[in-house]
């Protein structure tokens, strides 16, 4: 009978495509410093789109990591996963054609996909124009992770993690869990979301969206704006680490997930979907509410999101709570969908290592009602040894990941 | 956690019969589903049979595959004898859910009317189920469930892996009982796509050209760690012993060894612990198209002279399920043990995508 393992798992490597900048460090800098890369929609045409703001990856460059016979084949987001994905193995300095690659996995979410192609072809069938539908093979949403995993020459599990916002996370979780259940060695995993006209539409037609700025548990917050980019994580077993020498001084400790069971898309008031998700990560990680050092929350900047989080993280840490370092990249790159709980994760990694939170872009004045440390206005320094990630989708799911400094 | 797993719960919506009985005799039997004018295959009424009468009216008002995976999860924990909490803690059930095209034609829905009235008309309701995780989402309200909750993309072999990390979680210790399977929607959007792609297909389908002849359909089944199904004295339609997934990125080349999809088949048999000898029954993709010729060979190379087992392929009369095929396959697999047709069953789920998977079940 099979049993499980209680294999550790490390982050070995990042990579990314961010509307900060493209490569990890540039990201830092700009988190650290508290720029917002939220700005008017310029990737699109935004005709009867109100309001039209987003956090676009204006600056990449497909030729950095991608040979031009790749930029013709991959549709943007393809490009994004696959530039991010080569940015995390080229960190981790891991080759690849030296490992059995039944033993390494892709696992990268993404909740739109090709969209693109396909609101072309919705386009052109409704004009009556022409159109090679073969595109259309992008459309289904495991394509990106296949994608990856052809142009890697993985042969392990590979799928695409698909509970909407808390993708990212529940994906950095899997590789943990897949690894203790010893189905792979290394597993390349993330988040893509390339913006595009659908997503706009549908976030505004829920009135989700601000028109001003993005303002994580600020007061004034009304809305979040949408983001785009890739973040992909190489998390590798410990033997598998150990074994070709690459440093193991990140760990992913565990793992959670949860259903609210009570509204499909507004959050629960009582944050008990959250708790349950952020307890399960803490016991699987087997580290006490007040071992956590740093919060990175949700924080979409919506008035009912960032509510239900105060509550959620107040019912886990308790009295830990208001001295517990807390914050939110979505002030600063929007919401990136199934990307932004593993640009979160990369986020938890570099605090651990460089014991510095940046700071919540958006958040002035914190809201009276939140009784939580926002990090805000400068960086803080400090040294963390636990950090916890926790993000909450449409659909009632909830994600979270403990990760450790060892 | 070293407890087995086993299947106390099934429910099916297919083509051919909502039943476990139904669907496993009129695929051993041959019976292909009939297409509809456009050429897929559609369910004439999702039955609502199993839903309870203060949620009928939620359910249908649903996009098809919130219905169809809604349905299924009912008939499942109906058939289970469970009541969450009564018999088992809301926070102890998890939900698997594996689909190929999730919410795409609620994506074409959605966007359609954005593109005949701009984006002033786009509409809030159907926003909300453009994402794959709606169907789970709805069940984990309807029925109360408050574990782990997972929607994944796989491809064609969705359902054997949303089963099959039903395992892990039990095995991991993150549920006792977990409500996991495979969905997915046939639809005019699909089939014209398709048909846009000159990959419409229609029966026979044993030609060997590349294409795809839609369906649809929906198997969920009940995991549940066996010590507390048999503490419970639930009915036990089979064991669930072993799981893997895989990469085949040869499966439409002309290379005579899909190494992946052996290896990955090799590994579902390690995980359950299984003799080759003992599989008695393989339920197999079977596309009736090129992908077939890899499927046969690795399973020629991991059980050897294949001629000696029974031989299922329920693409065959059910049309492509899509995420749902791999599930409905294994509830063939357990409606033949229920008959005593079989004893150990091998699933072997492959997509042109690339993904493979594969389950080992045992009576």
């Amino acid at each position: 009978m099979t049993t499980v393992s209680t294999h550790r798992a490390f982050v070995t490597g990042c990579g990314m495509v961010s509307p900060l900048g493209c490569d990890v460090d540039t990201f830092w800098q700009g988190l650290v410093a508290g720029t917002a890369a939220i700005g008017p929609i310029g990737g699109f045409d935004t005709t009867g789109l109100t309001p039209a703001l987003a956090a676009e990856a204006r600056g990449f460059a497909a030729d950095r990591w991608l040979s031009a016979e790749e930029i013709e084949r991959l549709d943007r987001a393809g490009q994004f996963a696959l530039s991010a994905a080569r940015a995390a193995l080229d960190d981790a300095q891991l080759h690849l054609d030296g490992t059995d690659p039944s033993r390494v996995g892709v696992i990268v979410g993404t909740t739109l996909g090709a969209m693109a192609i396909g609101e072309r072809y919705l386009r052109a069938r409704h004009e009556g124009a022409a159109f090679d539908a073969r595109q259309l093979l992008h459309m289904p949403y495991t394509a990106l992770s296949t994608r990856l995993a052809r142009a890697l020459g993985v042969r392990g599990p590979v799928l695409s993690p698909s509970i909407a916002c808390a993708s990212g996370t529940q994906a950095v979780g899997l590789a943990l869990e897949l690894i203790r259940c010893g189905r792979g060695d290394v597993f390349v995993v993330g988040g893509v979301e390339a913006l595009c006209h659908f997503v706009v539409a549908g976030f505004n037609c829920l009135r989700a969206t601000t028109a001003s700025a993005v303002r994580p548990f600020d007061a004034r917050r009304d809305g979040l704006a949408l983001g785009e980019g890739a973040a992909i994580l190489i998390v590798e077993s410990e033997a598998h680490a150990r074994g070709r020498g690459a440093m193991c001084d990140i760990e992913v400790a565990g793992c959670g997930l949860s259903s609210d069971a009570v509204h499909m898309t507004a959050p629960a008031r009582d944050g008990a979907g959250a708790a349950r998700a952020m307890r399960s990560a803490l016991e699987t990680a087997d580290v006490a509410p007040h071992d956590v050092a740093f919060i990175s929350a949700h924080g979409t900047g919506t008035v009912y999101n960032d509510a239900m989080e105060m509550v959620a993280i107040a019912a886990v840490f308790g009295e830990a709570a208001p001295h517990i370092p807390t914050n939110s990249i979505k002030g600063a790159i929007g919401h990136t969908l199934a990307a932004a709980g593993a640009f979160e994760a990369i986020v938890c990694a570099r605090v651990l290592r460089d014991g510095c939170i940046p700071p919540t872009a958006g958040c002035e004045q914190l809201d009276a009602a939140c009784g939580l440390d926002i990090v805000r206005g400068e960086a803080r320094r400090r040294r963390v040894d636990v950090a916890l990630s926790t993000s909450s989708a449409f659909a009632g799911n909830n994600a979270a990941v403990v990760m450790r400094r060892s | 956690m070293t407890d087995a797993v086993v299947v106390t719960g099934i429910g099916v919506l297919s083509p051919l019969g909502h039943t476990v009985e139904e669907l496993t005799r009129r695929v051993l039997a041959g019976a292909r589903a009939a297409s509809a004018a456009d050429g897929g295959v559609y369910m004439d009424a999702i039955p609502l049979d199993a839903v309870p009468a203060d949620k009928r009216a939620r359910v249908g008002r649903l996009d098809r595959v919130c219905r169809l995976t809604l349905a299924a999860a009912f008939l499942a924990i109906d058939d289970a004898g469970l009541q969450i909490p009564a018999t088992v803690a809301a926070d102890r059930v998890g939900l698997s859910v594996g689909t190929a095209l999730g919410c795409l034609l609620s994506d074409a829905e959605f966007y359609e009317k954005v593109v005949e009235q701009g984006p002033t008309a786009a509409s809030p309701r159907l926003f909300a189920y453009t994402v794959s995780s709606a169907a789970a989402g709805e069940v984990s309200i309807a029925l109360g469930i408050h574990g782990p909750n997972s929607t994944a993309h796989m491809g064609l072999a969705a359902g054997v892996g949303a089963i099959g990390y039903g395992l892990d979680l039990i095995r991991l210790g993150a549920a006792d009982v977990v409500l996991a399977g495979g969905v997915d929607a046939n639809g005019p959007a699909l089939v014209q796509a398709l048909q846009d792609m000159r990959l419409l297909k229609t029966p026979p389908l044993r030609d060997g050209t590349p294409g795809v002849w839609p369906s649809e359909g929906a198997a969920m089944v009940v995991l549940e760690r066996e010590r507390h199904a048999r503490a419970r004295r639930a009915r036990v339609w089979g064991h669930l012993d072993g799981y893997a997934a895989g990469f085949e990125p040869s499966l439409t080349a002309t290379e005579p060894m899909p190494v992946g999809l052996a290896t990955t088949l090799r590994a579902a048999l390690v995980d359950a612990a299984c003799d080759v000898g003992d599989v008695d029954v393989v339920c197999a993709s079977a596309h009736g198209t090129p992908l077939d010729r890899c499927e046969r060979a690795a399973l020629a190379e991991v059980l050897g002279d294949v001629a000696d087992r029974r031989f299922v392929a329920p693409k065959d009369v059910l049309g492509e399920c899509f995420g749902a095929s791999g599930a409905l396959a294994l509830a063939v697999a357990l409606g033949m043990f229920a008959q005593r047709n079989a004893e150990t069953a091998l699933i072997s789920s492959v997509c042109y995508s690339g993904n493979v998977a594969a389950l080992v079940a045992r009576a």
